[in-house]
C-alpha cells in the first residue's frame, strides 16, 4: 500500500545526491566541448569514419559474449556457495571471489606467460596451450576476471531471500528446478541486472585486456588516439560514441527494475535457508567451480609466483616496493568512504522515491562509471586546471577521481539491501518521535552494514587495481602498485612486475575475506 | 494483562469526554490525478479512550486514511485535529500517535528490550528501563526481553509491536490489521488482551479491518467504507440493526434484501405485509437478517390449508451454536438462521415465519447496488 505520489524528496538525500551529480557531470560537459571544437569538415570525416562501425560490431560482440559466459558461470557458483550442501562452501565463495582481486591487465599478462611455447604450462607440465588473442582471448581472460561481480551480487540476494517463498511453491506442487526458474530467478532480477549492468560497463571501459589481445573495441582505440596521436577531437568522439552505447544499456536496465519492489510481504522475520543436497552431482559442482579458480588464480598466480621468486632471490627494491604500497592505501581507502557516503543518498532515493528524477540521479553515477577511464581522467585534468588549480597534481585529486568514478559500484549492494528493508521499519521509528533523517540513521541504517562493506571493498579494490586514471592523475612521482607494474610491463619486463602484483592480490584477499565473514553476521 | 496502569495526563475537559480526542474531517487522498481519490471526503471523531473501527472490503482506502492519519502520507484535502491541535501539516513524528503495523515492522536488529525503547528518548537510562520494563509486563514479555524479533512467534512479535507503540505514552494508537497474520485462536485472545489492554490504561484506538466479527467485537463505534467513502457511522448495535445502504446490510452481518412498497410502517413484499422500522413511502429496499427469520412445518401437514410462505430447504450449515439455513421461496433465495435443535434437512418443505421488522435500506432504484 506504500505509494510515493505526493511524498516529498527529503532534502538531506537530495543535496548529497545532486553534489555527486555535478561531479560526474562536468567532466561531461568537457568531453562535449572537446567533441565540438573542430570545423564542420572534420567533423563530418570523423563521426561517418568506417573504422566506427568495426569498432562497434567488435565492442557489441565482446561484450554480449561476456555477458553470456559470466551468467552461465556466476549463476550456479551462486547458488552452489548459498544453496548446496558442498562443503567448505566459504572457502570456495572466497576463491571464487578473488578473481576480482587480479586485475585484468595483470591476469592477462599472467595468462600470456604461462601459455604459448616457452610458457609456464609448457615449461613445468609439458602442456602447449595456445595463447589466447583476438576475440576468444579477449572474453575469455575478462570473463575469467570479473565474473565476480555478478557472483557477489547473486550471492547477496540467494542469501538475503525469504525460504518461505520456496517452501510455498513447493507446497504449490513446484519442485527443483521449476521452483528455482519460478521463483528463486525472478526475485534474483535486482541482483541480475545489477551485476549485468557492472560487467557490461567493465568490458566497454576496458582497456589493459583489450589492447593485449589486440582485440579493437572503442577503448583501445581512444587510448591509441591518446597515446599515439594525441587527436583529442577523435577521441572525444570515440568517447561520445561509446556513452551512447552506454546510454542504451542504461535504458534497458532502468526498464527492466521499473516496478520491482522485492521487500519481504509477510509477518515477522526470515528464516534461514535450507540446503539442496548433491549426492552424486557432488564431484561435477567441484569441477565446475574449479574452472574459474584454475583459469583465474591458479595458473595466474603460479606465474606470477614464479618470476616474483626469482626476483626475490636479487633481494632489490623493496622499499620502492612499501613506498608503492603505502601510496596505493593513501589514495584508495579515503576514496572507497567517499565513493560510498555518494552512492547511499542515490541507492535511498532510487529504491524509496522511485521518480524520474531519482532515476536520472542514479544513473548519471552510472554515466561518470561508463565514462572511458582515460577520457574520464583527462577530462577532470581540465576542469581541475581551468576551475580547480589547487587541485591539479594532487593526491585529493586523484581521490576525487577514484570516487566519482567507482561511486556506481558501491550502488548495487546497497541498492539490493534496500530492496530488503521494509520500508515500513522507518515509517514505525517516524511515528515514535524521530525525524527523517534520525529514522534513516536508526532504523535502516543498521540493516544496511552489509551492503555498505560491499561496497566499500568493491570501491577501494577497484581503486587499488586502477591504471588509467592513477596513471594520468597521479601527482609527479607519486607511484602506486599499479602504476609500477605498468612502467615495469611497458618495458617488457615482465618479472619485475611480479612482486606489485602479488601484493595486490593478496591484499585484495584479505578484504574480501573480511567482506564474506561479514556476510555471515 | 492486569499489571501496572500506564500512565497518561491528569484528567482535562477533553478527557472526560466533552470533546472528541481525535477528529477527522473531510480526509480526501488520491493517487493519481486521473484516478478517483482513494480517500474521500472522510470524517469521523474518536472520544478519549474511544476504540473505534474502520471496516471495509479490501481496497476500500481505510489503510490510507489510517495512513493519512498517522502523517506517512500527505492528504490532498481535509484535517486531522488531535487535542484540539491540528497535525494536518505536521510530520509523523510530531503527532505522538502510536502505529501498529500490520506486518509488525519490528526491528530485525534490535532485541524486544531494543525496540520498546526505540520511542523512548529524553528519558535517563534508568527511567527508560524502568518504563520499557513496565510495559513489556502489561504485555506479558518481560522474560523475553532479550530476544530478537525473529525469536518470538507471530503473536509474541504482535505484543511487541503493540507494546512499543504504547510505550511513549500515546493518546491514540492506530492498529493496521494487527491481528490478521495471528491463527484463528490466538486471534480471538489476542484481540480480548488488546481490549483489555486499551481500555485499561484509557488509549483511543483506530483499528482498521476487513473482518466485520472482528470489528464488532472489539470496537465501541465504528464505521463501514467502500470506495473511499465513510458509507456509515455508529456503534455496532446500531449499525447492525439499523444498517442504512444495503451495502452496509451486507457486509455487517448477512442479510436478506427484499424489494418492497412501503406505506408508512408497513410495506407490501414477496413475503407478505412486513413491518417497517420507520416510516417510508414508495418503493423500498428492506433488510431482514437471518435470525429474523425461522422456520416451521408447513400448514399442510397439519390438514390446515391456509395462506403460507411455502419454500423448500437447500442447504443445511450446522455451526454448533446456531443453524443457517438457505431456503428457496418462490424465485427468491433466502438465508434463515434457527438454533441448533432445528430439524429440517435439504428437500424438505418448511413454513416460513417474519419475526422481525424489516429495516429500509433503500429506494427501489438502489437495487443491486449492494453487490
Amino acid at each position: 500500500m506504500v505509494r510515493t505520489a505526493g511524498r516529498p524528496l527529503p532534502w538531506h538525500f537530495i543535496l548529497p545526491a545532486l553534489l555527486a551529480l555535478a561531479g560526474v557531470l562536468l567532466p561531461m560537459v568537457y568531453l562535449l566541448l572537446r567533441a565540438l571544437q573542430a570545423d564542420p569538415q572534420t567533423l563530418q570525416e570523423i563521426v561517418f569514419r568506417e573504422r566506427n562501425l568495426r569498432l562497434l560490431g567488435n565492442t557489441l560482440a565482446l561484450m554480449l559474449g561476456v555477458l553470456l559466459v559470466c551468467t552461465l558461470l556466476a549463476l550456479p557458483l551462486a547458488w552452489l556457495t548459498t544453496r548446496s550442501n558442498l562443503r567448505g562452501k566459504r572457502f570456495l565463495s572466497l576463491l571464487l571471489t578473488l578473481p576480482l582481486a587480479v586485475p585484468g591487465y595483470v591476469g592477462a599478462f599472467a595468462l600470456l606467460g604461462a601459455t604459448g611455447p616457452g610458457g609456464l604450462l609448457e615449461t613445468l607440465l609439458h602442456l602447449n596451450w595456445p595463447r589466447p588473442q583476438g576475440y576468444w582471448g579477449a572474453l575469455g581472460v575478462l570473463t575469467l576476471f570479473i565474473y565476480p561481480y555478478l557472483f557477489l551480487n547473486l550471492r547477496a540476494a540467494l542469501l538475503g531471500l525469504d525460504p518461505s517463498l520456496e517452501e510455498a511453491a513447493r507446497s504449490l506442487g513446484y519442485r527443483g528446478i521449476a521452483v528455482v526458474l519460478k521463483v528463486v530467478l525472478p526475485q534474483l532480477r535486482p541482483a541480475l541486472y545489477a551485476g549485468w549492468l557492472l560487467i557490461g560497463l567493465h568490458v566497454l571501459g576496458d582497456f589493459g585486456v583489450v589492447s593485449l589481445m589486440r582485440f579493437e573495441t572503442f577503448s583501445y582505440a581512444i587510448y591509441i588516439q591518446y597515446s599515439a596521436s594525441f587527436d583529442r577531437v577523435y577521441a572525444a568522439w570515440l568517447s561520445l560514441m561509446l556513452i551512447v552505447l552506454t546510454l542504451s544499456l542504461l535504458w534497458l536496465e532502468a526498464r527492466a527494475l521499473l516496478g520491482l519492489n522485492l521487500s519481504r510481504v509477510g509477518q515477522g522475520s526470515a528464516r534461514r535457508q535450507t540446503q539442496t543436497p548433491l549426492g552424486r552431482w557432488t564431484p561435477l559442482a567441484y569441477g565446475f567451480a574449479a574452472i574459474p579458480i584454475a583459469g583465474a588464480l591458479v595458473i595466474p598466480l603460479a606465474t606470477v609466483g614464479y618470476w616474483t621468486v626469482g626476483i626475490v632471490a636479487q633481494q632489490t627494491g623493496l622499499s620502492d616496493l612499501l613506498d608503492a604500497l603505502w601510496n596505493t592505501l593513501q589514495a584508495s581507502a579515503p576514496a572507497a568512504l567517499v565513493a560510498t557516503s555518494l552512492a547511499l543518498p542515490l541507492a535511498y532515493l532510487g529504491v524509496r522515491y522511485p521518480s524520474r528524477l531519482s532515476r536520472a540521479l542514479e544513473r548519471t553515477a552510472y554515466l561518470g562509471y561508463a565514462v572511458p577511464p582515460l577520457a574520464f581522467a583527462l577530462a577532470l585534468i581540465f576542469f581541475s586546471l581551468r576551475g580547480l588549480p589547487f587541485l591539479y597534481q594532487t593526491l585529493g585529486l586523484l581521490i576525487m577521481a577514484y570516487a566519482l568514478y567507482f561511486m556506481a559500484e558501491a550502488i548495487g549492494p546497497i541498492r539490493s539491501a534496500l530492496y530488503q528493508a521494509s520500508p515500513r521499519l522507518e515509517e514505525a521509528a517516524r511515528g515514535l518521535g524521530y525525524r527523517p533523517a534520525q529514522a534513516f540513521m536508526r532504523a535502516t541504517f543498521p540493516l544496511l552494514r552489509r551492503g555498505l562493506l560491499s561496497s566499500m571493498a568493491l570501491v577501494f579494490l577497484s581503486s587499488v587495481k586502477e591504471l588509467p586514471l592513477t596513471f594520468l592523475l597521479a601527482p609527479v612521482g607519486y607511484d602506486t602498485l599499479a602504476t609500477r607494474i605498468w612502467s615495469y610491463t611497458s618495458e617488457a619486463v615482465y618479472a619485475q612486475a611480479a612482486p606489485y602484483a602479488l601484493i595486490i592480490v593478496v591484499f585484495s584477499a584479505c578484504f574480501i575475506g573480511l567482506l564474506l565473514t561479514q556476510e555471515r553476521r | 494483562m492486569n499489571a501496572p496502569k500506564v500512565e497518561h495526563p491528569a484528567p482535562t475537559a477533553k478527557s472526560l469526554g466533552l470533546e472528541p480526542l481525535l477528529s477527522v474531517s473531510g480526509l480526501t487522498k488520491r493517487f493519481h490525478p486521473a484516478l478517483p481519490p482513494v480517500v474521500q471526503e472522510v470524517s469521523f471523531q474518536v472520544k478519549q479512550g474511544e476504540i473505534f473501527a474502520l471496516l471495509g472490503p479490501s481496497g476500500c482506502g481505510k489503510t490510507t486514511t489510517l495512513r493519512l492519519i498517522a502523517g506517512f502520507e500527505p492528504a490532498d484535502g481535509g484535517k486531522v485535529v488531535m487535542d484540539s491541535k491540528n497535525l494536518s501539516h505536521l510530520p509523523a513524528e510530531d503527532r505522538g500517535i502510536g502505529f501498529v503495523f500490520q506486518d509488525y515492522a519490528l526491528f530485525p536488529h534490535l532485541s524486544v528490550f531494543g525496540n520498546v525503547a526505540f520511542g523512548l528518548r529524553g528519558l535517563s537510562p534508568k527511567a527508560r528501563r524502568a518504563r520499557v520494563e513496565e510495559v513489556l509486563s502489561l504485555v506479558g514479555l518481560t522474560v523475553f526481553k532479550d530476544r530478537k524479533p525473529a525469536e518470538l512467534s507471530g503473536g509474541q512479535q504482535q505484543r511487541v509491536a503493540l507494546a512499543r507503540a504504547i510505550a511513549p505514552g500515546p493518546q491514540l494508537i492506530l492498529l493496521d490489521e494487527p491481528f490478521s497474520s495471528l491463527d484463528a485462536a490466538l486471534r480471538q485472545s489476542t484481540r480480548d488482551e488488546v481490549r483489555a489492554l486499551l481500555k485499561h490504561n484509557q488509549i483511543g484506538a483506530v483499528l482498521v479491518t476487513h473482518d466485520q466479527e472482528e470489528a464488532l467485537s472489539f470496537a465501541d463505534r465504528l464505521a463501514v467504507m467502500r470506495g473511499g467513502r465513510l458509507e456509515q457511522t455508529g456503534t455496532p448495535e446500531a449499525v447492525y440493526a439499523h444498517p442504512q445502504t444495503p451495502f452496509v446490510a451486507q457486509f455487517l452481518g448477512r442479510t436478506n434484501l427484499i424489494p418492497g412498497e412501503a406505506k408508512g410502517l408497513e410495506a407490501e413484499t414477496p413475503l407478505g405485509r412486513l413491518v417497517l422500522t420507520q416510516a417510508a413511502q414508495g418503493a423500498v429496499l428492506l433488510s431482514l437478517r437471518p435470525e429474523g427469520l425461522s422456520l416451521a412445518s408447513p400448514l399442510g401437514q397439519f390438514g390446515i390449508s391456509a395462506r403460507q410462505l411455502e419454500g423448500e430447504v437447500l442447504s443445511r450449515e450446522f455451526k454448533g451454536h446456531d443453524l443457517t439455513y438457505r431456503v428457496r421461496l418462490g424465485s427468491r433465495e433466502l438465508t434463515v438462521q434457527e438454533s441448533p435443535e432445528s430439524p429440517f434437512q435439504p428437500g424438505d418443505k418448511v413454513r416460513l415465519l417474519v419475526r422481525a421488522k424489516a429495516v429500509v435500506v433503500g429506494g427501489q432504484d438502489k437495487l443491486g447496488a449492494g453487490d
